[in-house]
């Protein structure tokens, strides 16, 4: 079913699409496969990435590369904590025309890009990193009482680094709910690292990568996964992953009260769907199974929940207990 | 679930044969969850069977009800309902695709299938939907053959041995006789069944006497002398019977001949063990009840005319506080038989001295002392003092023949 046909020339070229620039990005950032899979499923979902490694694992490098595949305008914006909302969303500028006429003139920042990579973005304050919320929310930027649309498709790729933690500004729990994704970024196997020579160490993949796709492109595979089915059934499946992390949702949820202060909210619902259908695109199907519910769940929730102090000092994490409620899920569904 | 029609797209022309091929693999699979459910109502049925005749065994030995056609026609009814459940639960075709995503590889290609309509109207309106569609027909054959190769064990085999096991061992415990079962309750009712005719037998009592006396007549006439009381006669001067102590004393040189006195003796017992059936005394007073009375009763009447092995063994007599033989009674009629100066008969008695207290009166010539009246309530056992069963049996016997044999003569 992996092969286009004639007769439905969307499903079988958005499938065909999407499993190219997966090729073509696990050639590029070796030893990846599954980061290289959520992240290609969150841009044609239309979702905004929070990339989480450790320095020098490829995040900049992986973003670049997924710019040039896909024929997306690139920019990029290193946080610091003197960053001001300006240098990311522009300002009016004071211009004088040949003419000899002056006027404030607005000049777009870094954020009007198709593909925006925040770096280190805990690194900037605040108030920089409110700036974004308009932007990646409203995908528009407002200045001087003038709204003005980004690009689309627009996408944001923040990087943090979870070890340097002294001077960093933590995103606040409304910002993090923006990001459709966040990855974790693994250290690569031994034989990924042994590949890794062969690829990188005299050239940079990403500068020379021919472009695969377009933005048009973007814009319509994601059209077709929008329009994949969706049974009552994984309705009810994609409900109760949502209810399953709330702690106050009753004997629905017992690892989520034994572990959780917060859940994830209904935002993250229509994330964990939306993925969903680019995975179905991705597996040749116009419909959506539970499994691909699953294969996105922890991507989609394990940054929009809260764990209790108890079970942080037991040394947990979002990924073990969303194991439990995801273990919990499975026995429902 | 209602995206917008691509124009580009036209609808394949094996559309309808795609859709019939994912609806025969939804009837096929409807027909395979309503068999498995009939199967799984047969497997509780025959559990229910199982159980059912199980405790229809266990009150019937109890109660001695139901019996076994009342069980059965329970355990029938019990498998028709379950049947007419499974029967009634007839699988949906949504049921059918949800099983077929589940387990037969569907991916949920067959509920979104039948939620789309494309059962009803065969025709996909929309590349989501024809791609939908040649997805099901392709993936139809493949979950036809995990269907046929799907072996869901019928676990009949445990359900099936119980319930043949339950039913042969309620139908054994409902074939047995009555007295085969030996719970208390149905001993108490069968020993009450059969305290009825040992009241006739208590009524005579008296014949019993009668006979007895006749007996001593007839050893009166024999060759036996007067009282010898080297020998342990069994007469006296004044033609009342010697008391039968000095023969279960081990006299065996009694001069009455061994046979009348073997059969007094069972007399005695006789009269005694009926006594015990009846709850009296062998000198007709009511008898204390012990604590187990039913069980004396019922080992009582196991063992009609025994009067050690009916419940009056000196274990039981010291368990209970009291003796079946009123002593009270028991020494009013040996004062009675015995008259002054009878130093011989006496001296046979010796070994009973309890029984002769107060008696010094009496040794002096002295009138005799008016009989005194039957205590109303049994004293003590003492394990010093009391009789034998056999003994009292015996001597409440003679008691009541010689009494009866002096009333009777002018």
């Amino acid at each position: 079913m992996s092969a286009a046909s004639p007769d439905d020339p969307g499903f079988a070229d958005a499938q065909q699409r999407l499993l190219e620039v997966r090729a073509l990005l696990d050639g590029v950032i070796v030893g990846q496969q599954a980061l290289v899979t959520d992240l290609v499923t969150a841009v044609f979902a239309g979702g905004h990435v929070l990339l989480e490694g450790l320095p020098g694992l490829g995040k900049t490098h992986l973003a670049k590369a997924l710019a040039a595949a896909l024929g997306l305008h690139f920019s990029r914006v290193q946080c610091t904590p003197d960053l001001m909302p300006a240098d990311v969303t522009g300002g009016e500028v004071y211009t004088t025309a040949p003419g000899g006429a002056s006027s404030f003139v607005f000049r777009p920042g870094p954020v009007f890009a198709q593909l925006l990579l925040v770096d280190e973005i805990n690194r900037a304050t605040p108030r920089t990193q409110a700036a974004l919320l308009e932007a990646m929310q409203e995908m528009q930027v407002t200045n001087a009482g003038a709204c003005y649309r980004l690009p689309t498709p627009f996408c944001v790729l923040a990087t943090q680094n979870p070890i340097e933690l002294e001077g960093t500004y933590p995103l606040p729990e409304a910002q993090l709910d923006r990001f459709m994704f966040k990855l974790k970024v693994p250290f690569p196997a031994r034989e990924s690292l042994r590949a890794l020579l062969d690829v990188s160490l005299d050239r940079e993949p990403a500068d020379t990568l021919a472009a695969i796709a377009g933005p048009d492109d973007v814009l319509r595979i994601a059209a077709v996964c929008r329009s994949t089915l969706l049974a009552e059934r994984c309705k009810q499946a994609a409900v109760s992953l949502v209810l399953a992390t709330q702690p106050d949702a009753g004997a629905e949820a017992s690892a989520a009260r034994r572990h959780l202060r917060y859940g994830a909210s209904p935002r993250a619902l229509q994330s964990l769907v939306r993925a969903a259908r680019v995975r179905a695109v991705m597996a040749g199907r116009s419909h959506v199974d539970i499994a691909d519910l699953e294969a996105v769940a922890a991507p989609v929730l394990r940054h929009r929940i809260l764990l209790r102090l108890e079970s942080e000092l037991d040394g947990l994490d979002a990924d073990t207990v969303l194991e439990s409620v995801l273990g919990e899920w499975r026995s429902r569904t | 679930m209602n995206p917008a029609p691509d124009p580009a797209i036209r609808p394949a022309g094996g559309d309808a044969s795609c859709a019939s091929t994912v609806r025969s693999l939804l009837a096929a699979v409807r027909r395979r969850l309503w068999r498995e459910r009939f199967i799984h109502a047969t497997r509780n049925a025959l559990w229910a069977w199982a159980a059912l005749l199980a405790a229809a065994a266990a009150l019937h030995l109890a109660l001695g009800q139901p019996g076994l056609a009342t069980a059965l026609a329970a355990a029938v009814v019990v498998w028709l309902v379950a049947l007419a459940w499974a029967a009634l639960r007839r699988p949906t075709r949504a049921e059918s695709a949800l099983f077929a995503d589940r387990c037969l590889g569907g991916q949920s290609a067959y509920s979104t299938w039948l939620e789309a309509g494309v059962a009803d109207t065969g025709v996909p309106r929309s590349p989501a939907l024809q791609r939908l569609v040649q997805w099901t027909a392709a993936t139809a054959p493949a979950s036809r053959a995990a269907l046929a190769a799907l072996r869901t064990p019928s676990r009949l085999a445990r359900p099936l041995a119980a319930a043949g096991i339950c039913t042969a061992v309620a139908a054994l415990v409902m074939a047995l006789p009555v007295a085969g079962r030996g719970p208390a309750t149905e001993t108490v009712r069968e020993a009450r069944n059969e305290a009825r005719p040992a009241d006739a037998l208590s009524i005579d009592d008296d014949a019993l006497a009668r006979e007895l006396e006749a007996e001593l007549a007839t050893s009166a006439d024999s060759s036996v002398g007067p009282h010898d009381p080297a020998r342990g006669s069994m007469r006296r001067e004044d033609g009342t019977n010697a008391a039968p102590v000095a023969a279960e004393a081990g006299e065996s040189s009694a001069a009455a001949p061994l046979s009348a006195r073997d059969e007094m003796m069972q007399s005695a017992a006789e009269v005694s063990g009926i006594a015990a059936r009846d709850g009296r005394s062998p000198a007709g007073t009511p008898q204390a009840e012990p604590a187990d009375d039913g069980a004396g009763r019922a080992s009582a009447a196991r063992a009609p005319g025994s009067g050690r092995e009916a419940g009056t063994t000196r274990d039981d007599l010291a368990a209970t506080e009291g003796s079946p033989v009123l002593a009270g009674a028991l020494t009013v009629r040996r004062r009675d038989t015995i008259r002054p100066g009878d130093e011989a008969a006496r001296q046979a008695d010796m070994a009973q001295a309890g029984i002769y207290a107060g008696e010094a009166a009496m040794a002096g010539g002295g009138p005799v002392a008016a009989p005194t009246a039957a205590a109303a309530r049994p004293p003590a056992a003492r394990r010093e003092a009391a009789l034998s069963p056999a003994e009292a049996a015996y001597v409440a016997a003679w008691a009541e023949a010689v009494t009866a044999a002096r009333t009777a003569r002018p």
